[in-house]
């Protein structure tokens, strides 16, 4: 049993086995007297502690999911990060300093040049910006999808192990294959933040939010799928119909969707903010006439819907710069900058979050829930990691294996066998004696 | 947490999570140390991200007024100089007007002084189509063709065009000529008047024009304030600009920037603890009381 231990030293998922001995009831010789048998083999014992299993299990998932949406809030992370690069906060605001520029004179073609390749800037990173956001949503989503299969093949594989626990009445567990069960189960609750427990013969049943994943012998698959609005949903398989356990998985699962809903939740704001920022430049523009005395165009194109990603300056414009309208009438001078300073003050104007807000506030308000978000999931996954780490550092000190003390038992072991030797080989000389006597 | 049993799966485990966590510690200091800034992405502060965004657009919006107010001191200045010229030339026909309408001047005095407001008058105008590169000064924001033709009809527009040189603040780039040269007077008729009576001889006539002529003048002097002004003004703004710049920098770098010297040190101790952790982990792994079996 200690070489089993010694080996499994530094198996993943292995619980050291101790033997626990007996004293085999003692033999009745002639005379009434009776004589030991040595000693017996009660169990192999498996170090466990079921109550520490759960919890340490319920940790697991927990770190899983805030690692899980960290990981992913990072990523989003880097799209807004005007930390170090030219993000959206800073194009709208060079695209207001590129207009206030041009009051200096709003003939110049320079100017107006400068203000395309502004406005040009604007549109593209905003709908670079979504674009990438999109993108990552799009990848937490085939993310989910292939953890799924995962937790598929983790849960049909627990069922088997169930099946094989059952079979062979070990429901004590000191077979390999109940370390196995364990180890299922705490992948399985890594993937999905499920929580276990168990039946009186030893099968483990897995469930998440209170539907089951794996009950005993029958194991229940995890798909994906689509709701009403095309948003993905998560599912457990019931019957012939499928529970939408989307809220309530945990997990790797349930922090990658968490993070890919917040991502959704950006992605609206900058729609939001796409779609009245062009509408507002747009309004204000075709207020103004331009070089040639006519209405000034539209500034922006965002298609509904997806106003961010969609966003794009007019091509129209960026070709001829003499078509920004500044001028307020068909009649007016090259430098009347009218228009122009109308442009401008849509910059301290409050369009956005129900008129409190102006674009440079909304979209310095969407920077700090990308900032605030991120921090408190990394936090999160932080405190959660070392809760985790605290259960499994306390479950291993309980069951896995210390080399020390193995070495002790080895010891232990070896001098009592040696001891047995000596007795045998006194026994035996004492019989030799005997025997050389008559 | 307390740990009865020290198993090898568990000290091995610690050594990877201890051995992780000063690496990304590590790691993070190497990142402050050679980006120079304590700040990498927006979730390394969050509380500070909308002043962070406030103070750039702030320190950038500096930048604008500054090269704004540059261009604007340029075209305003020019204009305070030529409204002192024009100020200066009025205040001569005001002599020659006071003067001419005295009695002894003879025809020969009158015609040689009517000459002389004719050439005040061409340079009156000379200066009313003042431009700067090439823009008329004078002409409203019709500033690409000069502002009044020889005969002093006025050739631009009532618009007056700004500059943005602040936060909502704004200094004229340019004068409505005909409120300048014509609004309380039209000070090139007054010159053409005067010049008619000079050449005319009747004093009575060359005294009349003279009130003109001083409102006139008083119209020169007015406008000249009133450039003074914005050229104040935008003095004003650059000097506002410059010292904005700087502090909203200064506070910029203060949450931004990391201290070279502090990031250096942390980083070295930071890497001491790492290296001593290794060490430390790397002769605990042995066999223990397997060695000596």
């Amino acid at each position: 049993m200690t070489s089993h231990n010694v080996s499994n030293a530094s198996t993943e998922g292995f619980h050291r086995r101790s033997v626990e001995r007996e004293l085999p009831a003692s033999r009745l010789i002639a005379g009434g007297a009776s004589v030991g048998q040595g000693v017996g083999i009660s169990r192999i014992r498996r170090a466990s502690d079921e109550l520490l299993g759960m919890r340490w299990m319920e940790a697991q998932g927990d770190a899983s999911f805030s690692g899980a949406e960290s990981a992913g809030l990072s990523t989003v992370e880097t799209y807004f990060n005007e930390t170090n690069q030219i993000g959206v906060n800073q194009v709208v605001e060079e695209f207001f300093n590129a207009l206030g520029s041009a009051t200096s004179d709003p003939s110049d073609i320079g100017h107006r040049q400068t203000l395309n390749r502004a406005g040009f800037n604007l549109a593209d990173t905003v709908s670079r910006t979504a674009t990438n956001i999109d993108t990552a949503i799009t990848d937490f989503e085939l993310g989910i999808e292939a953890t799924t299969t995962s937790v598929n093949r983790l849960t049909t594989e627990l069922a088997s192990v169930n099946r094989a626990i059952n079979e062979s009445g070990d429901a004590l567990g000191a077979g390999d294959m109940v370390d196995r069960r364990d180890q299922l189960a705490q992948e399985i609750a890594s993937l999905t933040g499920g929580n276990i427990s168990f039946t009186d013969s030893g099968m483990a049943n897995l469930y998440v939010g209170g539907h089951a994943l794996v009950a005993g012998l029958e194991q229940r698959d995890m798909t994906v799928g689509v709701d009403a609005n095309n948003d993905q949903t998560i599912l457990i398989e019931a019957g012939s119909g499928h529970l939408n356990v989307t809220s309530i998985v945990g997990g790797d699962i349930g922090g990658t969707n968490s993070a890919k809903e917040k991502a959704v939740e950006y992605l609206a704001d900058l729609n939001t903010f796409a779609g009245d920022f062009a509408v507002a430049m747009n309004a204000q523009h075709n207020t103004g006439f331009d070089l040639n005395g006519t209405a000034g165009g539209d500034l922006f194109g965002t298609t509904a819907g997806s106003e961010a990603s969609s966003m794009e300056f007019s091509q129209a414009i960026y070709d001829d710069a003499k078509l920004w309208a500044f001028g307020a009438a068909a009649t007016s001078g090259v430098g009347d900058d009218t228009n122009l300073e109308a442009m401008i003050n849509v910059e301290s104007a409050q369009l956005f979050s129900g008129g409190s807000e102006t674009s440079g506030q909304f979209l310095a308000t969407l920077l700090g829930s990308v900032a605030s978000d991120t921090a408190q999931s990394a936090t999160n996954a932080s405190q959660a990691s070392a809760h985790n780490a605290d259960l499994a550092g306390l479950m291993k000190s309980l069951t896995s294996v210390d080399l020390d003390q193995e070495a002790t038992s080895l010891i232990e072991f070896q001098a009592a066998y040696q001891a047995s030797a000596k007795v045998i080989r006194a026994a035996d000389e004492l019989l030799q004696s005997l025997l050389a006597v008559m | 947490m307390s740990v009865v049993r020290s198993s090898q799966s568990y000290l091995f485990d610690l050594v990877r999570s201890e051995s992780a966590r000063l690496g990304k510690e590590v790691n993070g200091l190497k990142e402050q140390a050679i980006s120079g800034r304590k700040i990498s992405r927006p979730s390394d502060a969050p509380a500070a991200m909308g002043k962070i965004v406030r103070l750039r657009e702030e320190a950038s919006n500096q930048e604008l007024y500054k090269d704004n107010s540059t261009w604007a001191q340029s075209i305003v200045g020019t204009a305070d100089t030529i409204m002192g010229e024009v100020t200066n030339l009025l205040k001569r026909v005001q002599e020659i007007t006071v003067g001419m309408s005295n009695d002894t001047y003879s025809s020969t005095d009158r015609a040689a002084a009517a000459d002389e407001i004719d050439a005040i008058r061409d340079d009156l105008i000379r200066l009313s189509n003042t431009e700067i590169g090439d823009r008329y000064l004078f002409s409203g924001s019709s500033y690409d063709a000069p502002a009044f033709d020889s005969t002093g009809t006025y050739q631009g527009d009532t618009e007056i065009p700004e500059i943005l040189i602040g936060d909502d603040n704004w200094v004229q780039s340019g004068w409505d000529g005909s409120d300048v040269f014509q609004g309380d007077i039209d000070s090139f008729q007054v010159l053409a008047d005067l010049s008619t009576a000079l050449n005319a001889n009747i004093v009575a006539d060359v005294r009349s024009v003279l009130s003109d002529v001083d409102t006139a003048v008083e119209q020169a002097i007015s406008n000249h304030q009133d450039v003074g002004w914005a050229f104040k003004k935008t003095d004003d703004a650059m000097e506002l600009a410059e010292h904005l710049e700087v502090d909203l920098t200064q506070h910029l770098s203060a949450l931004v920037d990391a201290d070279p010297a502090e990031a250096y040190l942390r980083l070295e101790e930071a890497q001491m603890a790492y290296s001593a952790a290794l060490q430390v982990a790397a002769g605990g792994m042995s066999m223990g009381l397997f060695e000596h079996i």
